[in-house]
């Protein structure tokens, strides 16, 4: 973020009346929050759109501070993923929480991204709506939407807590956090497959040595710092009160040393997460839910923050030109790329028809898929073929569409959740 | 060749760096283990040599074994001595800059965990077949420690060695030894024909021969390009000082004067270090997991001593290079090395020629080996004669013809070797940490005791 004084200066106010409005801000999310539980949508579509309101604030946002945010969100969220990712919760159908996850990623963001480029294509040509955008950039559009979250999903379920079997909460819980390294590393293939600028294979072969390298070293980076960790973890905690720090520093160090290893920070974060969780340790102070339990009040803060100011960044009169494309592609996500990539692996599930289809319908998008939007258009010079008009166009597009899908997603699949839970009657028939 | 030259680059850029990453790892994860047990593996390899049988006494484990842990060492260390510790070290020189040498150093000590892995695994799953061959290594730990669906990675490994084997073990090796004899003046056919019918004589014998031969040879032939390169280096003692300077200055400060960055000079070293150490690639397991006393901790001690003895062999090359500033004039491998010989002491280079031959030949010897007992892992017992056969007439094939394609094709094919074998011991490193730290333990209590 900005530093106080410019930031202050920006505003016109004096440090005192800034902290005092930073204070109030956070404070509303937590009473917008509140009013979201009473609507039955999930918190953090109202803190968004109260993000949104504050836009004229954006100022105070430069270019770099909210590429540094984003990474450092992105990095604690995958981190807090793998935390989360608990394999003995869902023994017995790990297989398929993984296939779903990862093939579900696959698929749905194959699927999307076609659509978004006829959508757009389609809307623009016909009717003169909003621009078309290259198919390259419809994947990539497509990539950011991929990663479901847990937070979003649960927030609503934990109204009908006792309508849902525990096995399906305990499936989406663990989908949606093996689902956010997925949708990252499709998201990484995509830009390296369409940034490459010769369509030379062995230029290909290069993106594709590039792409497996980063998840190689990434995955071995972060069995070594998961190895320190544990050391630190051990041998120099010596109350619970510094877990939190402790916390927040193996995740970021994570992420930095596999970057600058030449190791994708995100799957190295992810990968240290999981093994953390899935640990014993020696020091009798430590277990690993307490070591989850600590993180997810910072966690928390940070998914709040991020919500605010991307909030903040999106332009609330843009937004018109991408609603169009918007709204279908929200439809099309909803209806079709979920609910096929989920139906696409029921031979292997473990739950019947009805299941499945509350399954597809529990794919609430969140903060993943917005901070990714960011890395998604730092890409965009990269991409061949796109000039500097466009690129302006292209990056407004994106955010826009990517805002409004998720939007639309998490109110209606919000408000309709407990809606369609009663419908399927899952909670008796849910298991096979 | 040049789909070759873009695969070889392809596996390479990802193999190099996920080969010291999961060093690292394993030194991490055994506590510094590897380094800890050197001053014992040392006297366990004196003990090996002077007195055999009082280590198969003190030891709790099965006493089965083909050969001797020596011996066993002794072969494997003729396999890894070659053209890495010669050409391969000028090469990294001239490329990395001198601080290439101290970054070898630093990897083949983390490299240690990766050999002391290895072995320890091995004689853990090794398995003793009816006709009293122990078969030993990576595919066998696989075979027995994995579950079942990983078993395919076994087969992977298996043919890959017996591929690689038959480029860097056997055609790599005699097109050098045959170039290195006709600087004396002999035919390279003719070269062929003898090293061929030399190395039947020594593998008709299995594994047992050759260990007799290699546990003489190698250790004398290394004793003796020590002392070679040591005197020359005393020659010129006044250069010493300056040289050791200049490694240690560029190992963080590369100089412009070979154009090297940084990561130039480390990606150098790590490329060399596991090209003459073989580390990562699972097959000194396969011979030394094989000697008697099956005890993980003193096989595996034994076999990471490797590193320091092959680094050492590099050094000296290294070294006499940087004294002779060579390095900066050329950038071809061999006329690197020749040339600093050359200032050394005019007529100085027999002594690098005739140590590529013997370390050649100790090469293809402990080669056969490796693929041999992969061929058994594939097919079973009897197509070992055949097998012996096809590599004696391959050495006759390959002597006369002067490439460089093999050296990538062999480079590219090593890489079925490191993947599978990185990825089993990944696997299995909790076991390895479990088991090493339970070992340790006892052996501090057996310390104590005596």
């Amino acid at each position: 973020m900005t530093d106080p004084a410019t930031a202050s200066a920006a505003l016109n106010l004096p440090l005192p009346g800034l902290l005092a409005a930073i204070g109030v801000t956070y404070l509303a999310t937590l009473v917008v929050s509140r009013m979201a539980l009473h609507l039955k949508v999930p918190s953090i579509l109202s803190i968004l759109i109260l993000g949104v309101m504050l836009s004229p604030a954006q100022q105070l946002l430069s270019v770099e501070s909210a590429e540094a945010l984003h990474t450092v969100t992105l990095a604690m969220l995958l981190f807090v993923a793998g935390l989360n990712s608990d394999a003995d919760h869902i023994r017995g159908f790990l297989g398929y929480g993984v296939l779903l996850a990862i093939g579900g990623v696959i698929i749905s963001s194959l699927i999307l991204g076609v659509l978004i480029w006829s959508v757009c294509f389609v809307l623009a040509n016909s009717l003169g709506l909003g621009i078309s955008l290259p198919l390259g950039v419809s994947l990539l559009i497509a990539a950011c939407l991929g990663s479901t979250d847990s937070g979003a999903t649960l927030s609503v379920l934990k109204s009908i807590k006792d309508r849902i079997p525990q096995r399906i909460r305990l499936l989406i819980e663990f989908e949606s956090s093996v689902n956010d390294p997925a949708a990252i590393l499709f998201l990484f293939l995509v830009i390296n497959l369409a940034g490459s600028e010769s369509n030379s294979a062995i230029a290909l072969l290069d993106q594709l040595q590039e792409f497996i390298k980063s998840i190689g070293n990434g995955i071995l980076v972060g069995l070594i710092i998961t190895y320190l960790a544990q050391y630190c973890l051990n041998h120099l905690i010596t109350s619970k009160d510094q877990i939190l720090v402790m916390g927040i520093s193996i995740a970021l160090a994570s992420y930095g040393f596999s970057m600058l290893l030449g190791g994708s920070g995100f799957i190295s974060a992810y990968v240290t997460g999981l093994f953390l969780a899935n640990n014993i340790y020696d020091n009798k102070l430590i277990t690993p839910e307490l070591l989850e339990n600590s993180l997810e009040p910072f966690n928390t803060t940070m998914q709040v923050t991020v919500f605010l100011l991307f909030g903040m960044l999106i332009n609330p009169l843009k937004l018109p030109a991408a609603l169009p494309a918007g709204v279908l592609i929200a439809a099309g996500l909803m209806l079709i790329a979920r609910p096929l990539s989920v139906m696409l692996f029921q031979r292997w599930s473990p739950f019947n028809i009805r299941g499945g289809l509350l399954i597809s319908w529990c794919g609430l998008r969140g903060a993943v898929p917005i901070a990714l939007g960011y890395t998604a258009i730092m890409a965009l010079p990269e991409m061949p073929n796109i000039s500097m008009s466009d690129q302006a166009a292209m990056t407004n597009m994106m955010l826009g569409l990517i805002f409004i899908v998720v939007f639309i997603n998490l109110t209606l699949q919000g408000l309709t959740l407990p809606w369609v839970c009663r419908k399927l009657e899952v909670s008796s028939a849910g298991q096979t | 060749m040049q789909l070759v030259e873009v695969l070889n680059r392809f596996s390479w850029g990802l193999l190099q760096d996920w080969v010291y990453f999961v060093g690292v790892f394993l030194t991490l994860g055994l506590n510094f283990a590897p380094l800890r047990l050197i001053l014992y593996s040392l006297r366990n390899l004196w003990i090996s040599l002077i007195k055999p049988q009082l280590l198969i006494k003190e030891s709790n484990d099965s006493k089965e074994g083909e050969t001797n842990a020596w011996n066993a060492f002794m072969v494997t260390l003729g396999g890894t001595l070659g053209a890495g510790n010669l050409a391969g070290t000028a090469l990294a020189i001239s490329l990395g800059g001198p601080g290439a040498l101290a970054w070898m150093w630093v990897i083949s000590l983390i490299g240690m965990s990766l050999k002391f892995s290895e072995t320890f695994l091995a004689v853990q799953f090794r398995q003793i077949k009816v006709d009293g061959t122990i078969l030993a290594g990576p595919m066998q730990t696989i075979r027995r420690g994995l579950h079942q669906r990983w078993h395919w990675l076994g087969t992977v490994f298996a043919i890959g060695t017996l591929i690689a084997e038959f480029s860097s073990g056997n055609g790599v090796q005699v097109q050098q030894l045959a170039s290195a004899m006709a600087e004396f003046g002999t035919p390279r056919l003719i070269t062929g024909l003898i090293i061929a019918s030399l190395t039947w004589f020594f593998i008709s014998g299995g594994l047992r021969r050759v260990a007799r031969v290699s546990g003489v040879l190698v250790p004398v032939m290394t004793l003796g390009y020590a002392i070679g390169m040591g005197t020359l280096l005393l020659i010129h003692h006044q250069e010493l000082p300056q040289a050791l300077r200049l490694i240690l200055d560029e190992a963080f400060h590369p100089k412009s004067i070979t154009g090297a960055s940084l990561g130039l000079t480390i990606g150098q070293a790590v490329r060399t270090s596991v090209f003459s150490t073989e580390m990562g690639r699972g097959t000194t397991a396969i011979i030394q997991a094989t000697s008697r006393p099956a005890d993980p901790m003193l096989q595996g001690g034994i076999s990471m001593l490797q590193n320091l003895i092959d680094t050492s062999i590099c050094s000296a090359t290294g070294l006499v290079v940087i004294c002779s500033g060579a390095y900066a004039n050329n950038i071809q491998s061999f006329d690197v090395l020749n040339s600093a010989m050359a200032w050394m002491h005019p007529g100085a280079t027999w002594l690098t020629d005739l140590a590529t031959v013997l370390f050649s030949f100790t090469t293809i010897l402990t080669a056969s080996i490796y693929g041999e007992r992969c061929l058994v892992f594939l097919v079973g017992t009897n197509v070992r004669s055949t097998y012996r056969w096809i590599w004696c007439a391959a050495l006759i094939v390959f002597a006369p013809i002067r490439s460089d394609e093999l050296w990538s094709v062999s480079d590219m094919l090593q890489g079925l070797e490191i993947l599978p074998n990185l990825l089993v011991l990944l696997m299995l490193s909790p076991l390895l940490f479990q088991s090493v730290a339970k070992r340790e333990l006892a052996l501090q209590h057996h310390q104590n005791l005596s």
